[in-house]
């Protein structure tokens, strides 16, 4: 109780950041929302299929509430795996890859073991695993995180691939792997009768334990320090590659874990196109970013990106039109996220108005 | 055998080309300051725009011309919110790659009603040379990419404009007292790469394979950012670059189909099936390999990647 009572405290006392964060967000959805108008516009798409899209894409993503939550749960995570590194000042494009690698680890522990904790802990490690390999190749040999993370992202699918194939498919059921056992399979759980998936929560904890990693202990604020100001952070002692590893090994580590949530609680056993875990990677850092880089934001965002692709998937289902346009809008958000400068522009702008 | 080399090189000089034209193009842009990890998205628009004109005027000539305007809008967008809107330079890269196969996707199935692929289109004609009863096809287009990385290194190694060019890349607030308005040469040498790699697109399609498909550029505008580092930043050494890094390509592709022609032992046999996906990751993890064991020497324009604030 005193714990929420000092989060209300610190909530109203950052009010003006907070207010202006949501004006950035919902000024970025607009122009997102206007321009993908104007663009099926452009491609001589009618305006009253344009507008018939947005009206399924927003009546029928955000209805279903526990589809919505089991949707958000992976994005969750992997847009954790993007945010912890870009508090320290890097880029974690590998989502993907650790995404992958954590759901196909996960899968064969379940498989061999039937223990679901067990599973989930070996998934996060091999992400966490695959994020160090990202920041040694950076810190020791300078080379660009986001040139290796695609090359292994891309290297990893075909991998993947192969080894689901060759080694774990079902005798059965030739083009998908081996299943999870039941005894593996994250249970459901009913809250005041709405159906919760277990993965939501283990999200929910992971997200909220990184938050007070980040924010309440001295090693948070090192990470924190070096992401703001790298030099700063040197003088003062701080040993940054160090920091760097940490940040990247948390980061792939929650990819990883997402994937072994998804896997254990969703999907229960992974094709060999692997359709199942494809574009969670790249939606996470849409998810990031559109949560401002807050380890809590992150939800909210998360939950509002799998909406838009639930609403996605309906308007594929009702009109016919590509499910893409939900991944068309959310580019454009992050697009137009990007430019801090602009709102401040913006807000210089409407003061002179005003006067 | 030397049946197979010609192969193997018409084939590289084929898979160089994209990443040729779009690592010159990145480098011109890096050099002045900015860093566009958008290739494979323009590359991706620039595609998609020429097969859509290939198909609809049935000329890939204007299909090349409206692909490499496309590239060029994209560029100047780019360069537009990163030097006069100071936006994060990495985070709008990685929005214009989303957008991108969302938009492909849009117009694919406005088009053709298809998700996957588009029919096959016109294209343009290539060159072909008979060496020992086996055809080396060389493609315009490369020789256009030769050259323009050849006329880039000169431009920007030994012209003024070069200089000037460098000297907003390493000291923007040095340029600005030398008189150059850096935020508009960052706007148009972003524009002109991303000019560049709407051609790399618009070459994939009307000069190569003859259709579009959502995953056929692949990767190859990651690669090509390897590229720039691997050139250290020198479009002379970006031609080597792209021919190591297409023949790795190449190589995969050629030993694929090369297993299915000659007697494997047992062990081996997986090849033909599963392991044809292994053939498919080759070329990423010799490329990383290849910039890991090379990155260690470079050296990166000073100011690149942060936004000119002027004082």
């Amino acid at each position: 109780m005193n714990l929420i009572c000092k989060l209300i405290e610190d909530i109203k006392s950052r009010k003006r950041d907070y207010l202006l964060n949501i004006l950035e967000i919902s000024i970025s959805i607009t122009i997102s929302l206007v321009i993908t108008i104007l663009l099926m516009v452009f491609m001589r798409y009618s305006v009253e299929t344009a507008l018939s899209a947005y009206s399924i894409l927003f009546s029928h993503g955000f209805t279903n509430i526990p589809y919505l939550l089991t949707r958000s749960t992976p994005l969750i995570l992997t847009a954790l795996a993007f945010l912890l590194p870009s508090l320290t000042g890097l880029f974690n494009i590998g989502g993907e890859g650790q995404f992958y690698l954590g759901a196909i680890t996960s899968l064969v522990i379940a498989y061999y073991t039937g223990s679901a904790i067990l599973a989930i802990i070996t998934g996060g490690l091999a992400g966490g695993f695959l994020g160090l390999l990202l920041a040694i190749l950076r810190v020791y040999k300078n080379v660009n995180e986001v040139v290796s993370a695609v090359m292994i992202n891309r290297a990893l699918y075909y991998i993947l691939i192969f080894i689901i194939s060759t080694y774990l498919a079902d005798p059965i059921i030739p083009h998908q792997s081996i299943s999870v056992p039941r005894s593996a399979t994250l249970p459901i759980m009913h809250i005041h009768g709405l159906r919760v998936n277990c993965g939501f929560i283990v999200a929910l904890l992971m997200s909220m334990c990184v938050a007070y990693i980040y924010y309440k202990t001295n090693l948070g604020f090192a990470l924190r320090a070096s992401g703001l100001n790298p030099k700063a952070a040197a003088l003062a002692g701080f040993n940054i590659k160090r920091l760097m590893l940490i940040s990247f090994i948390i980061g792939g580590g929650m990819a990883g874990m997402g994937g072994a949530v998804h896997v254990l609680s969703v999907i229960h056993n992974i094709d060999v196109m692997l359709i199942g875990l494809y574009g969670y990677g790249f939606l996470g850092i849409g998810a990031s970013l559109l949560g401002r880089n807050n380890p809590l934001g992150v939800i909210f965002s998360s939950l509002f990106i799998s909406g838009l692709i639930i609403g996605g998937q309906w308007i594929e289902v009702r009109l016919g039109l590509p499910h893409q346009l939900a991944d068309l809008i959310v580019g454009i958000i992050i697009v137009s996220l990007a430019i801090p400068f602009s709102y401040h522009y913006i807000k210089l702008t409407l003061k002179r108005y005003r006067r | 055998m030397i049946e197979d080399i010609v192969t193997l090189i018409s084939l590289s000089l084929t898979t160089m080309t994209p990443l040729l034209l779009a690592s010159t193009g990145e480098i011109l842009t890096e050099k002045s300051g900015i860093v566009n990890i958008g290739l494979e998205g323009i590359m991706v628009l620039g595609a998609i725009t020429s097969a859509v004109v290939s198909n609809i005027t049935g000329n890939p000539y204007v299909a090349i011309l409206v692909a490499m305007f496309i590239g060029l809008s994209i560029g100047l967008v780019m360069g537009y919110l990163s030097a006069y809107l100071h936006a994060n330079q990495i985070v709008i890269g990685i929005g214009i790659n989303g957008l991108a196969i969302g938009i492909a996707t849009l117009i694919l199935y406005r088009v053709w009603g298809e998700y996957g692929g588009t029919p096959t289109v016109s294209k343009i004609m290539e060159i072909q040379v008979w060496i020992a009863s086996t055809i080396l096809s060389i493609k315009p287009i490369t020789i256009g990419a030769v050259i323009v990385s050849i006329t880039s290194w000169y431009i920007l190694e030994k012209t003024n404009l070069g200089l000037r060019i460098r000297a907003c890349g390493e000291n923007p607030h040095a340029a600005e007292a030398m008189g150059i308005d850096v935020n508009l040469y960052r706007l148009t040498l972003t524009g002109i790469g991303g000019l560049y790699t709407g051609l790399a697109g618009a070459f994939m399609v009307v000069n190569w394979v003859g259709f579009f498909s959502r995953e056929m550029v692949a990767g190859r505008g990651f690669v090509a950012l390897a590229n720039v580092a691997f050139s250290n930043w020198n479009p002379l050494l970006a031609i080597l670059g792209a021919f190591i890094f297409g023949f790795f390509e190449a190589f995969a592709t050629f030993l694929s189909l090369k297993v299915q022609q000659f007697p494997l032992p047992e062990y081996l046999s997986f090849l033909r099936t599963t392991g044809q996906n292994l053939f498919g990751a080759f070329p990423y993890i010799a490329t990383l390999l290849t910039v890991i064991v090379i990155m260690k020497k470079v050296r990166i324009p000073r100011a690149l990647g942060k936004p000119y604030v002027k004082e």
